[in-house]
């Protein structure tokens, strides 16, 4: 076969791969080519190239989607566009766009958003104009705007604290990058952006936050402490009624959303107040209306005039109106599995859920034989807290004893790939004392009355059974007696560890029963070696133990790579003639916390 | 492992470097992956890993040579944990691939110009389907839908717009070398 053939067959099958058309048979093909020529493999890098610029250029930030949706809206809203901009002839490319974006422009359909919208995402959209060859323009002339480079990063996400976001967004981790554009709509949270030129904001949420460019940002609605360090200067924040240009300093804003005012505060150094660049974005710099120096603060009207000069009325500062600071290493955010998002892989909570918020995998079931498993999410008959919770539901179906099935969830650790970024949002459950809080009720006991009938609930250092000796803690119910200990059927029982794999086990004397609610709480000091179970019943007041031994002290340095939280039920065989065995019961609440323990050594 | 100092921040440098080599960073996964919204998922656990150890900044004379072997390291580990994915390389061939790839992005921003080039010299036609093929949610279906053709119809355009687009690319690289 000659090379050219080579090569356009290559292209052929790639293109089929790329637009998911691509049977295994011809999978089979693109392998065998590509593994053999270092030709094809040249035609196949440089196609994933194309593949990957296509991908980014089309998928253009949120503010080109409220060009976009503005556009569709010329007919239903035209006295919401100001001059010629929003009289232009809807061209066949960017109607198209407007459609591709249709779905997320309900945000935009309100006045004040929409025409800001127009404003932000126009130097974007009339990039992609250059791109796509189209005449037609939906704004003033775009001047030297248009031959910015697509697709240029403006900011990094630094830290994030306890933050939820807006429906339908997947959120944003410490080290995401930021296009310029790139809206943040943040629900409620502390969100730390690093800013192409050395600026660093901390945003608060409720707020809706637009990364410009390196070296500017438009907060539309929300709180945001701004610190620009020396060499920075001329950093800007953008806002409905005003924007703040910084001399070197550090500057608060609050947006009220529906006012459109913003409150503007300087902690240090002096910033300028100068007209909003709403309706001018590409215009020259407004010159400086006012000066704003350290300790005062003022609040800017907004003025629908064009050209009105700015309304600027003192205010009493009230520093504690800001977040200056993110919050320290002890209040680090949770780890948390509650399944709020239903069954799927598209989102952390849910089941199985994706790697993400702490967690170093979705949720992983290992199935034995011999034992059928059902999981399911529900939101009938909830636990404690309410909402959806897992449902496992095990039948044995040989007379045998089986290990009935595994449910594991890894962690973050400093060795997984999935690691924290700097400073780590998450606390390192390895090393740093942590608190683990669940729900647990078992619904169908079933038989349960041997002393292999058992229900596991751990954390361990490696993947595998409970019986692993890198067991860190383990909360265990058997269903007979345990002939060794004493300890009587079905009572919640802890594993008090050595440190070094072994165990002993101790008795709570709390008996499980069927349909009741057990919340437990433990307390994990890998520092110290040990853990403290706590367990409440139905609600009532909790239990708490003296404190246990950890079995294995699931350090770093002990090479533990991946923490994961484990929950295993086995059953005994040997009831031959009876009814298969069963044993349902439901989870929720999985809460993993960083611990500030004075007494543990840092 | 290099500890990590929770309560610093990321030295500037590094940031603007990270920064400016994201698109580079983008197209080697992609190269890797052959799936642009994977890509992104790896290209986000690349950055935390390189912010983890962004101390070793200073030492690194290649950035982006360092950053593409991160990335690779970060691509075997999501193949571990994606094994049910239906086409993929096996390692060996994926080695070759990162290998060859490498040097290939660096081109990244010259590719980016010839590329912007290359689809103004399409015809209206032929852009609008290869920009509704990459907008979010497009798919062969839709634009045979939307175009009252077949979906192998579609496909076939596909495969002759991205074959004029690469000709296209590589003869303006090759006029720019």
């Amino acid at each position: 076969m000659d090379h050219m053939t080579d090569v356009q067959r290559v292209k052929k099958l790639l293109s089929q791969q790329a637009d998911e058309r691509l049977s295994d048979a011809q999978w089979d093909e693109l392998v065998g080519l590509v593994s053999r020529s270092e030709e094809a493999r040249d035609v196949y890098i440089e196609f994933m190239l194309l593949h990957a610029m296509m991908h980014r250029l089309t998928h253009l930030p949120a503010s080109v989607a409220s060009l976009a949706g503005s556009v569709k809206q010329d007919d239903d809203c035209p006295s919401l566009l100001s001059g010629d901009s929003g009289k232009s002839a809807r061209s066949p490319i960017l109607g198209f766009l407007g459609d591709a974006f249709a779905a997320g422009t309900k945000f935009f359909s309100r006045p004040t958003v929409l025409t800001l919208g127009l404003a932000i995402g126009l130097p974007a959209l009339l990039v992609l104009m250059l791109v796509v060859g189209v005449t037609h323009r939906a704004g003033p002339d775009p001047g030297p705007v248009a031959q910015s480079p697509p697709a240029v990063e403006a900011a990094v996400v630094l830290r994030s604290y306890q933050c939820v976001w807006a429906d339908g967004e997947a959120g944003i981790a410490a080290g995401s990058s930021l296009a310029p554009g790139h809206r943040i709509q943040l629900r409620k949270g502390l969100v730390e952006i690093g800013f192409l030129d050395g600026a660093t904001v901390v945003l608060e949420g409720p707020a809706t936050f637009d990364t410009q460019d390196g070296k500017e940002g438009f907060l539309h609605a929300g709180s945001l402490v701004a610190n620009v360090p020396k060499g920075a200067e001329g950093f800007s924040i953008g806002t409905p009624a005003t924007t703040v240009v910084d001399l070197g300093t550090e500057f608060g804003i609050r947006v009220d959303e529906e006012k459109g005012t913003a409150e503007v505060q300087v902690f240090q150094g002096a910033v300028e107040l100068r007209a909003s660049k709403v309706d001018k974005p590409d215009g020259p710099a407004e010159p400086a209306a006012e000066r704003l120096t350290a300790g005062r603060a003022v609040r800017v009207e907004l003025t629908v005039e064009k050209d009105a000069p700015l309304v600027v009325k003192p205010i009493t500062p009230v520093a504690e109106r800001f977040v200056r600071q993110m919050p320290s290493e002890a209040s680090k955010p949770a780890i948390v599995a509650d399944f709020s998002g239903g069954s799927g892989i598209d989102e952390v909570d849910q089941f199985a859920g994706k790697v993400g918020n702490g967690w170093a995998s979705d949720w992983r079931v290992t199935q034995f034989g011999g034992c059928d498993n059902t999981y399911s999410i529900e939101n009938s008959n909830p636990l404690r807290e309410g909402g959806n919770y897992l449902k496992i539901l095990g039948v044995r179906t040989t007379d045998a004893e089986v290990t009935g099935g595994i449910l594991s969830r890894t962690v973050v650790t400093p060795k997984s790939s999935i690691d924290y970024g700097k400073p780590r949002p998450y606390f390192v459950v390895a090393s740093d004392p942590y608190i683990v809080t669940f729900d647990l009720r078992v619904d169908d006991l079933g038989q349960f009355d041997r002393d292999f009938d058992t229900i596991t609930i751990s954390m361990g250092g490696k993947p595998g059974r409970y019986t692993n000796p890198n067991t860190c803690w383990a909360v265990r119910v058997a269903g007979g007696l345990d002939s060794e200990t004493g300890i009587l059927g079905r009572h919640w029982k802890f594993h008090d560890g050595d440190g070094k794999g072994g165990y002993r086990e101790v008795d709570s004397g709390v008996t499980m029963e069927e349909g009741r609610v057990y919340n437990f709480r433990i307390l994990v000091d890998p520092p110290k070696k040990c853990w403290t179970p706590s367990i409440s019943v139905d609600g009532g007041p909790a239990k708490t133990f003296k404190p246990q031994g950890i079995r294995s002290r699931l350090g770093a340095e002990e090479g533990a790579p991946a923490p994961f939280f484990l929950l295993q039920w086995h059953m005994k065989g040997g009831n031959k003639g009876k009814d298969l065995e069963r044993i349902g019961f439901s989870l929720d609440s999985i809460r993993i916390d960083a611990a500030k323990l004075d007494s543990s050594k840092k | 492992m290099s500890e990590v100092d929770n309560n610093s921040t990321l030295p500037e440098p590094f940031v603007r470097v990270l920064l400016a080599n994201q698109g580079t960073l983008y197209a080697y996964i992609v190269s890797l992956l052959g799936d642009p919204s994977l890509a992104e998922e790896v290209l986000q656990e690349t950055n935390v890993v390189l912010c983890r150890q962004a101390d070793q900044f200073p030492e690194i004379k290649d950035f982006s040579a360092w950053a593409c072997r991160i990335a690779y390291y970060e691509v075997l580990s999501y193949r571990k944990r994606r094994q049910r994915d239906r086409h993929t390389f096996d390692d060996e061939l994926l080695g070759l691939i990162a290998n060859q790839a490498a040097p290939r992005v660096q081109e990244f921003d010259q590719r980016q110009t010839a590329l912007t080039e290359c689809l103004g010299r399409l015809s209206q036609t032929q852009r609008e389907i290869i920009i509704q093929r990459y907008a979010p949610n497009g798919s062969v279906q839709k634009i045979a839908e939307k175009h009252g053709r077949s979906p192998g119809a579609i496909s076939q355009s596909l495969y002759r717009i991205r074959d004029l687009l690469l000709r296209c690319m590589r003869d303006r690289l090759a006029v720019a070398e």
